[in-house]
């Protein structure tokens, strides 16, 4: 409606504007045409050596047809010297405005258009000077029905002109609004439909303007919003499953425990499954409260962090582990890599790959921990000489509860979540993660993180 | 004896009212006061002269005196006096239907147009005061532009080219008079 009446204003200013323009036109032609007229017949009225009725009568005549309605001339007192109209106005002293302003030495030009009878009323008067004295004025009145009725003529034109394009404009509008509305309408009942739980709602818009890819926008989200659930779910179902495995495990133990007469040795060995079984679960609670961490925190109060220190530490925490394995651990670090993070995701992060290269290697192997600079980046490879991981596993390596080989990964403690903590921790830090592969010559790990020299300002 | 003197008085008494009553009697028409617009409008209907209404009793008999107060200007902001500063009524006089109006000299500081619409206001006013067909204006041994006196009548005054009715000397009226 504010659109309408906007238009509205716009054009009817528009109708105005040109109106004035076309009456300022013919004004100007107008007042030229006949100020040129009063002008040539005060000239010829000068010539004469005594100005009264019989000369101004004879000059008058002498000229050719003026085409004006009415022509008067005065005296400098405004007394009526001639008339066009006849002689009985002669003598009378006349005090039309316009003779007014030129006896008192102006010219003067006025009009006045009458709309209901269509006419120009055009006046003019201008004073006639003789020897630098004013001796009268010429005054000059036409009707002009042509003028009028083409002013006229043009003033409709505009004006059905305005009326039909704005007719245009409000059915456009009216009808632009309507469909407007209902696509709009459409987008609210779709987020009404996604609102009660319906991910699978897909709005199908047609077209090619904003709306459109509005409505794709939406399917997009929705997509995501589908598939982040069914992550969730998916989650949630795993993280079920690799529960009740070692609670399983307990129960069964315990039930063998009590219900067959074994030996103290055979009970003291089913205790100690029970406890590696309640360990398993610690570490798996753990890992899983780490994610969870890992998903809400978005890296607030991360500071400079020489990596070689801590990467140094994750090996002496897990060096006790590589010799019962009979691994060694190798490494080659340079001092000089600070980075910006958390110094526990850091530790974190080496610690998962270190302990994954001690677990999943052959004994006897060797697993190289390397820390070098490159340009702007700091580079952390962990390569160890183990079983590998199969081409087609390792798009799924990072999957939640993913695991290459499940027995030997139960066996050795695995929780399936260590390399998914890893990939996350690591987007969380600005950094990317690599692996290369390929089964039984080993795994190499590549992270890599923006150096953050000193010099620079802390963002 | 005593009832004619009786008579007698009352008669007296009653024309001694009827002439009270006639001499008190209001003035019934307010007089028109003619002067120039303060502002000209070129709208072809707009007269450069227009009156205002003031309440005359009282000057019905001294008619110079009534002028005197005329040529003190309007009381309108509309209209504006086009009379020179003290101008004052010398000599009033009518021969036959002609009104004689003699003016003091400052009269003769007007020339050409001005002097022109000054005669047509004077003559229109007094011409709505008296019945009379004409006004003669002179001002002493002064010739008025060359003129030895202006004289003006009813249909002498043009104020606006209305084709149909060139002749006129009815001003319209100021609203804002008094």
């Amino acid at each position: 409606m504010l659109y309408v009446c906007i238009t509205f204003a716009v054009l009817l200013f528009l109708n105005i504007y040109c109106s004035a323009i076309i009456q300022q036109l013919i004004y100007q032609g107008k007042e030229a045409s006949m100020l040129e007229k009063a002008q040539l017949t005060a000239s010829e009225i000068t010539n004469n050596d005594v100005v009264n009725t019989s000369t101004v009568t004879t000059t008058i005549t002498g000229m050719d047809s003026l085409l004006v309605t009415r022509l008067v001339v005065t005296d400098h007192a405004g007394k009526v010297l001639y008339d066009s109209l006849g002689t009985e106005s002669v003598g009378d002293y006349a005090f039309f405005p316009e003779i007014v302003s030129a006896l008192n030495g102006n010219n003067i030009f006025t009009w006045n258009y009458h709309s209901g009878t269509s006419t120009m009323e055009s006046r003019v008067a201008t004073p006639i000077v003789s020897y630098g004295t004013l001796i009268g004025c010429v005054y000059m009145m036409e009707f002009d029905i042509n003028q009028g009725t083409l002013i006229s003529s043009l003033q409709k034109n505009i004006f059905t002109i305005t009326l039909v394009l704005e007719i245009c404009v409000t059915l456009f509008s009216l009808a632009f609004s309507q469909v407007f509305s209902k696509r709009l309408r459409r987008i609210l009942s779709s987020i009404r439909i996604i609102r009660s739980g319906d991910y699978s709602h897909k709005v199908f818009m047609g077209g090619h303007d904003e709306l459109t890819y509005l409505g794709n926008e939406f399917n997009d989200l929705t997509d995501r919003l589908q598939a982040s659930q069914r992550i969730q779910r998916q989650f949630v179902s795993d993280a079920s499953h690799e529960l009740k495995t070692p609670l399983a495990s307990i129960k069964l133990l315990a039930d063998s425990i009590l219900q067959n007469d074994m030996d103290a040795e055979t009970a003291r060995e089913f205790v100690a499954d029970i406890g590696n079984e309640a360990d398993r679960l610690t570490r798996m609670s753990e890992k899983l409260l780490s994610l969870t961490r890992v998903d809400n925190e978005y890296g607030g109060n991360r500071e400079i962090v020489y990596m070689a220190p801590t990467v140094r530490r994750v090996a002496r925490m897990l060096r006790g582990v590589a010799q019962k394995n009979n691994i060694t651990i190798q490494l080659e670090l340079e001092n000089d890599c600070p980075i910006l993070i958390l110094e526990d995701d850091l530790y974190q992060i080496t610690f998962n790959l270190v302990e994954n290269g001690i677990k999943y290697n052959t004994p006897g192997g060797q697993l190289t921990v390397s820390l070098h600079r490159e340009e702007d980046n700091a580079i952390l490879q962990v390569k160890d000489t183990g079983i590998g991981i199969p081409a087609d596993a390792l798009e799924h390596i990072y999957e939640r509860f993913y695991r290459v080989d499940k027995a030997r990964s139960r066996q050795s403690g695995g929780s399936g979540l260590g390399l998914a903590i890893v990939r996350d921790t690591v987007s969380r830090n600005d950094g990317q993660i690599h692996v290369t592969s390929a089964q039984g010559n080993g795994t190499i790990f590549t992270v890599i993180f923006p150096v953050f020299d000193t010099g620079e300002a802390l963002l | 004896m005593k009832r004619l003197t009786i008579v007698i008085l009352c008669v007296t008494l009653l024309f001694s009212l009827a002439g009270c009553a006639s001499e008190t009697k209001p003035h019934q028409k307010p007089a028109a006061f003619y002067y120039r617009t303060a502002e000209v409008t070129y709208d072809g209907r707009s007269s450069i002269i227009r009156y205002e209404e003031r309440e005359s009793a009282g000057y019905e008999s001294d008619i110079p005196k009534l002028l005197n107060l005329y040529f003190r200007g309007p009381s309108s902001e509309n209209l504006r006096s086009p009379f020179p500063k003290n101008l004052e009524v010398v000599g009033y006089s009518t021969l036959g239907p002609t009104v004689l109006l003699e003016l003091s000299d400052e009269f003769t500081q007007l020339s050409g147009i001005d002097l022109s619409i000054a005669s047509a206001c004077i003559a229109c006013t007094i011409l709505s005061l008296v019945e009379q067909e004409r006004v003669q204006i002179s001002v002493a041994d002064t010739p008025l532009d060359g003129q030895s006196y202006i004289m003006l009548d009813r249909s002498s005054v043009l104020l606006l080219d209305l084709m149909e009715d060139t002749a006129t000397t009815d001003a319209t009226t100021d609203e804002t008079t008094q």
